[in-house]
């Protein structure tokens, strides 16, 4: 192994449009794909990440940078000195930030983040998906999530009056 | 925008990254997807609570059939019920069973046997019997057999609770959740009700209010285990509910506790001379009566019907 101080190992992560970006190993690993690639010895200098594009992909990066575990990314003195549930607390304000995106945005990184195998990413995407339209109408959920009411009149009618407790 | 996405593929962990079916390219090589996949909603709709979820059917002929799919069944959150009828547990919902070896233990030493299952934790189920210390019953228990559908063993456990800890009845309701089986017990409480309710264990009682008179019908909630505090939830006087003359019926035992809506704030419960079986729900405060319940005995349990297939019963 390479020392720390030394450099930290890098890896090439590169986008269908032709960026590329230079990521530590350790970053990249919070991909459990991309983890699994690099323990197999698949990953060579340069991983192509199809269909995820630049835009997205550096999110993800912003995503794992600031999640990565802070004795690489910082410096060892950080998590000498903060303790660790300021340090969560930081944490949840910022993926706060992180998460207010447009909807198309939104679903983009809910994408990567499963082929990615991103968890915390993918808890945050779905969680706060949850969190926008579960108090919403129907009407408002279905055109959240693109999808057509395929029920016929009198089949809604019924499936609507056995779950009507979900409603009140 | 973009073009409709295939829903039908399963989500596989492929070794390369070679493979990506949720979305085609764009010249820009953006995603801009339109719809997540069929996988990617269940990832989202098993955030959902039980209620929410059963709201979400609702969505489409298209989200009841992902719902309801066994495969998906099993990430998604479902409250329910299993029986346990003498030494066999069975999923009335799938119609599956399974015989359980013998625990060892005389059937006149079983005070009471008990079924602790949480499919939101595992597909495993356990199964409790309390032991008496004599041949008749009698609050005084002396231990537990455990057997577990995952080692496929009985465990004794003896007693190690507080001997003045005494079960109040072997018939009251018992709630199993994080992991414990609750009971009510007689350490100086009246004869009060427990439930799982929304995924927390609730408490329900009939008080007396500080005038003497007036008999309040409470429910608690217990919010947090390590600081054991229950917190008030609701209280209304009975008379909003059974009506002036029939306050006084809890003293004249014409009530029956059936159970708490597994996911909504609603109780329900037997009273008064014709049984009547009745919902009481606690956000409107109405009353409605549902029917005259003829052959009902406790406990009553809540059920939900669980559609997985369960490895734990097939042995």
């Amino acid at each position: 192994m390479a020392t720390r101080e030394a450099g930290k190992k890098m890896i090439m992560l590169k986008s269908p449009d032709g960026m590329e970006f230079e990521v530590e190993e350790a970053v990249a690993m919070e991909s459990q794909t991309i983890r699994k690639m690099i323990e197999d010895d698949c990953a060579d200098t340069a991983i192509l990440i199809p269909n995820i594009n630049s835009k997205i992909l550096s999110r993800v990066i912003e995503y794992c940078n600031k999640h990565v575990p802070t004795t690489g990314a910082t410096g060892a003195a950080a998590s000498d000195t903060v303790a660790p549930a300021a340090l969560a607390e930081d944490l949840k304000i910022w993926d706060a930030e992180f998460i207010k995106v447009n909807r198309a945005t939104r679903f983009d990184l809910i994408q990567a983040a499963s082929y990615l195998n991103i968890k915390g990413l993918l808890d945050l995407t779905s969680q706060t998906t949850i969190d926008t339209i579960s108090d919403n109408s129907l009407e408002e959920i279905r055109s959240f999530l693109s999808t057509k009411n395929d029920y016929l009149p009198e089949e809604e009618q019924t499936i609507r009056r056995e779950n009507q407790w979900a409603f009140q | 925008m973009s073009d409709p996405v295939d829903t039908s593929s399963p989500r596989k962990k492929g070794r390369t990254l070679s493979r990506f079916p949720y979305a085609s390219p764009h010249s820009d090589g953006g995603m801009a997807v339109e719809r997540l996949t069929d996988d990617l909603l269940v990832e989202i709709l098993a955030r959902l609570p039980v209620k929410s979820l059963c709201r979400f059917k609702c969505v489409s002929n298209h989200w009841l059939a992902l719902i309801h799919h066994p495969e998906h069944r099993k990430k998604l959150p479902q409250p329910l019920a299993g029986f346990f009828y003498g030494s066999t547990t069975t999923n009335p919902a799938t119609r599956k069973w399974t015989v359980l070896p013998d625990s060892g233990k005389a059937a006149s030493e079983v005070a009471t046997t008990r079924l602790g299952f949480d499919p939101a934790v595992s597909s495993h189920f356990y199964v409790f019997e309390l032991i008496n210390a004599h041949e008749l019953w009698d609050p005084d228990i002396v231990g537990v057999a455990v057997y577990s559908s995952e080692t496929r063993k009985w465990v004794y456990k003896e007693k190690k609770w507080n001997a003045e800890i005494r079960i109040i009845n072997r018939q009251s309701a018992s709630v199993f959740l994080n992991g414990y089986l609750h009971f009510v017990a007689d350490c100086g409480l009246l004869d009060g009700f427990i439930q799982r309710s929304q995924g927390r264990l609730h408490y329900a009682n009939f008080q007396r209010a500080e005038d003497g008179v007036t008999i309040r019908l409470v429910v608690y909630v217990l919010e947090n285990y390590q600081s054991r505090e229950w917190i008030l939830k609701h209280s209304v006087d009975t008379s909003h509910i059974f009506g002036e003359t029939d306050s006084q019926f809890g003293l004249d035992g014409d009530f029956e506790w059936i159970g708490i809506h597994p996911e909504c704030n609603m109780i329900f419960f037997n009273f008064g001379w014709f049984i009547t079986f009745t919902c009481y729900n606690m956000d409107s405060g109405q009353v409605k009566l549902i029917s005259g319940l003829v052959d009902g005995k406790p406990p009553y349990m809540p059920y939900v019907p669980l559609y997985a297939e369960l490895q734990s019963l097939h042995i």
